[in-house]
C-alpha cells in the first residue's frame, strides 16, 4: 500500500494546466449608430438558443459552395459551439437568406470586393430592447463582369459572412477579409479573434422574428 | 496504433495461452474526472470550462498468474460521457465523449482479497458531434493508471470483483494546438466498477 500511495503523489504532483491564448488582437466589431448626435453602439451575436442558425440558398445559386466554404470557415474559429447552422429548404424557415442578386436596399454592411460586390442588411429596430428583425440578408453580386468571378465570390461571402455572424464593422487592414475591400477569402488571426470576442461580449441587438 | 495493436496482441497470448489457468472479466461501473479545459476569451469576463459529466463504463478484461500471486492483467474499456460547457451562468450541451483504454496492469496481493494494480496503455478520445475543441479530429494519449481490487468467490471458478482505479492522463486537442493553446491540461480520473471473473 505504502508503494500505491507513492506512486499517487508522484502523479499527483507532476500536473500540469492548458494555457489559453490571449485574444488581444482584434479590431472594432459594433456598429455606431448616430441618432440626434448621440451615438448609439450596436453589438450582436446569435445566442445560443437560436442555434443552430437556419439558413437559405437557392440550390441552383451560383454561391452554393462559396457559402459552404465561408460557413466552415467562420464556424472553425469557435471552441465551444458558439455558432453552428443548417441549411434549410423553404426561404419562410430561414434566419439568413442568401442571394446572388444586387441589393435592392444599398443601406446595409457593404463590400466591394474587384469584381464582385457584397451586402448584408441588418434591420434593426429603435425601441428598447434594441432588436435586429429576422431574417438578415445578404447580397452578393457581380459588378458587370463575368471575369474572375469565382474567386470574388469566394472572398465576398466570407466577408457577408462575418457579418452575419455579428461583426458589425469593418477592418482597418486589408489583410483582413473583414476589410471594406476585402482581397482574401481566409481568416486572418485578427479575423479569427475578433469573432471570438463577439460571442464571449454582451450583445445589444436582440434577433427576433424567428419563425 | 501499435499501443491498440500490442493490447490486442496480449489479449489474445491471455486467451490462447495455458488456458488451464485464463481467467476473464466482464465489468460495468462508473467514472468521473476533472476539466477538460478552461479558458478566458475576454479578458476580465467569465471563466471558461469544458468538463465531461460522470459517466458510466464497461469493461472486459483477462489476466493470468505469473508466479508468487502476482499477475498479468490486460483491460479494455469504453465510456460515453456527456460534453458541458459552462461560462458564468451560461451553460451548454456540447454532445458527448467516447473513450475507449487499453490498459495493461501489474497485479499482485494485499490481504483478505484486496490486490492492487499498476500500469498504464494509451487512451483514445471522440467526440460527437466532431466540433469545437475536437474540430479537427480525435485525440490519443498515453494513461497511467493504480487501482485496488477486491475478489469475493461466488462458485467454483467465478468471482466477484470490485475495483476502484485511478488514472491520469496529459490532455489538448489538435483543435486546441491549433488555437494557439499551449501545453496540456492533466486530467485525474476515477472508476468504480463491479464485475464477474471465470477463470478457464
Amino acid at each position: 500500500m505504502r508503494r500505491l500511495f507513492l506512486v499517487a503523489v508522484v502523479l499527483a504532483t507532476g500536473c500540469s494546466q492548458l494555457v489559453f491564448p490571449q485574444r488581444d488582437d482584434f479590431y472594432a466589431f459594433a456598429d455606431v449608430v448616430s441618432k440626434n448626435g448621440v451615438n448609439d453602439t450596436l453589438t450582436f451575436h446569435w445566442p445560443r438558443s437560436s442555434l443552430p442558425v437556419r439558413v437559405w440558398i437557392a440550390s441552383d445559386d451560383a454561391l452554393v459552395p462559396d457559402l459552404a466554404n465561408a460557413l466552415a470557415r467562420w464556424q472553425s474559429v469557435f471552441l465551444y459551439g458558439e455558432f453552428t447552422t443548417t441549411m434549410v429548404a423553404d426561404s419562410n424557415q430561414a434566419d439568413i437568406i442568401v442571394q446572388n442578386v444586387i441589393s435592392p436596399e444599398m443601406t446595409g454592411l457593404a463590400a466591394r470586393a474587384g469584381e464582385c460586390s457584397g451586402e448584408t442588411d441588418l434591420d434593426t429596430g429603435t425601441a428598447a430592447p434594441l432588436t435586429l428583425q429576422l431574417p438578415v440578408h445578404v447580397y452578393v453580386w457581380a459588378n458587370g463582369t463575368t471575369t474572375g468571378l469565382e474567386p470574388c465570390y469566394g472572398i465576398a461571402m466570407t466577408h457577408e459572412m462575418g457579418h452575419a455572424i455579428g461583426i458589425l464593422a469593418h477592418s482597418t487592414s486589408i489583410a483582413d477579409v473583414m476589410f471594406a475591400q476585402p482581397v482574401i477569402d481566409t481568416l486572418s488571426s485578427r479575423d479569427r479573434q475578433t469573432a471570438e470576442v463577439v460571442y464571449h461580449v454582451s450583445a445589444s441587438l436582440v434577433p427576433v422574428g424567428r419563425r | 496504433m501499435w499501443s491498440w495493436t500490442g493490447a490486442l496482441a496480449l489479449l489474445a497470448a491471455l486467451a490462447t495461452s495455458a488456458s488451464a489457468q485464463l481467467t476473464v472479466r466482464v465489468s460495468a461501473g462508473a467514472t468521473t474526472r476533472t476539466t477538460l479545459v478552461t479558458d478566458v476569451v475576454v479578458s476580465g469576463g467569465d471563466d471558461i470550462a469544458v468538463a465531461a459529466s460522470a459517466a458510466p463504463l464497461v469493461a472486459l478484461g483477462a489476466w493470468l498468474p505469473t508466479g508468487a500471486g502476482y499477475r498479468i492483467d490486460a483491460e479494455l474499456q469504453y465510456s460515453r460521457a456527456a460534453l458541458d460547457y459552462s461560462e458564468g451562468s451560461t451553460t451548454a450541451d456540447l454532445g458527448h465523449l467516447s473513450r475507449i483504454a487499453a490498459t495493461a496492469f501489474l497485479d499482485g496481493p494485499i490481504s483478505h482479497g484486496l490486490r492492487w494494480q499498476l500500469g498504464g496503455g494509451r487512451i483514445i478520445e471522440q467526440a460527437s458531434p466532431s466540433t469545437g475543441i475536437f474540430n479537427d479530429g480525435s485525440a490519443s494519449f498515453w494513461v497511467a493508471a493504480l487501482g485496488v481490487t477486491w475478489e469475493h468467490p461466488l462458485a467454483e471458478r467465478i468471482n466477484l470483483v470490485a475495483t476502484a482505479r485511478y488514472d491520469y492522463h496529459e490532455f489538448t486537442t489538435p483543435a486546441l494546438v491549433s488555437h494557439a493553446f499551449a501545453s496540456t491540461q492533466s486530467i485525474n480520473r476515477l472508476g468504480l466498477m463491479l464485475g464477474v471473473e471465470r477463470t478457464f
